[in-house]
């Protein structure tokens, strides 16, 4: 729960990955994951506010075998707490391949900093407490550029580095 | 096969994985996709509408087709519209996007 800018959230965040499969929310977080360390194994949202954890769960659900990391924002997360409900019972079930970062800046950063309500809830007591990382960040627009991928070329290389 | 989505009075499947809303059954069915095996996606259409924006903006441009299940309802009168409006929109998908 500590307070960091959003990019130095990330910056920590991609320090410490190796082959994880990695799913980031539409927006800044996206592109500063990109500017910071882009990889094959990222699968970079540009649309669908609030599934990143979906498909994050999808694929962890799929493949045991694979390590998958989620980072979500508060805006898109408030749009789907049941998939942190649905995340918890999976991890009831056994799941214990996906860790979910949350980045709460208590406002849509990108269209121009309208405050959320995420100030008024814990998402790590409605998803699971384990597996559900909620940091605190602060609300600067951030000037990461657009991807200069296309949706399909990172659907391409993304199952290209994890289908055998 | 994984067998997810949201349940519809009458139906036969058993679900893997019971979704929340049908938007996050399309995403983590996407997401069992990428990961290289088979998802079956059921919903009945009012539950279609509401995961529209997952089929624009991430089935369609990011390239991943799934087996969707559509149960039709037309017997009650809250039923009507969105009945008429899954026929319409699967209509245009197949004529202007055969490939999804």
């Amino acid at each position: 729960m500590r307070i960091h800018s959003r990019k130095d959230a990330i910056n920590i965040i991609m320090e410490n990955r190796t082959d994880e499969v990695l799913i980031t929310s539409t927006g800044m977080i996206s592109r500063e994951v990109y500017q910071c360390k882009d990889r094959p194994r990222n699968f970079y949202m540009m649309g669908s506010m609030g599934q990143a954890l979906a498909i994050g769960l999808g694929i962890a659900y799929a493949r045991p075998d694979l390590r998958v990391v989620v980072i979500s924002g508060d805006g898109a997360m408030l749009m789907s707490l049941g998939t942190l409900v649905l995340h918890k019972q999976l991890v009831e079930k056994g799941m214990k391949n996906l860790l979910h970062y949350i980045l709460d800046n208590e406002c849509h950063a990108s269209t121009g900093g309208q405050p959320t309500c995420s100030r008024l809830i814990k998402f790590e007591a409605i998803g699971p407490a384990e597996y559900t990382s909620h940091i605190k960040v602060t609300n600067e627009k951030g000037d990461a550029p657009r991807i200069p991928l296309s949706p399909k070329e990172i659907t391409k290389r993304f199952k290209d580095a994890i289908i055998c | 096969m994984i067998k997810l989505g949201v349940p519809y009075s009458n139906m036969q499947a058993t679900l893997d994985i019971v979704n929340t809303n049908e938007g996050e059954a399309l995403a983590m069915a996407a997401g069992i996709e990428l990961a290289g095996k088979e998802a079956y996606v059921y919903m009945q259409d009012d539950g279609y509408l509401q995961a529209l924006n997952v089929m624009t903006t991430l089935l369609m441009p990011y390239g991943i087709t799934l087996f969707i299940n559509i149960k039709y309802r037309e017997d009650l009168e809250h039923h009507i519209v969105a009945n008429k409006l899954t026929r319409i929109i699967c209509e245009y998908i197949a004529e202007k996007m055969p490939s999804i």
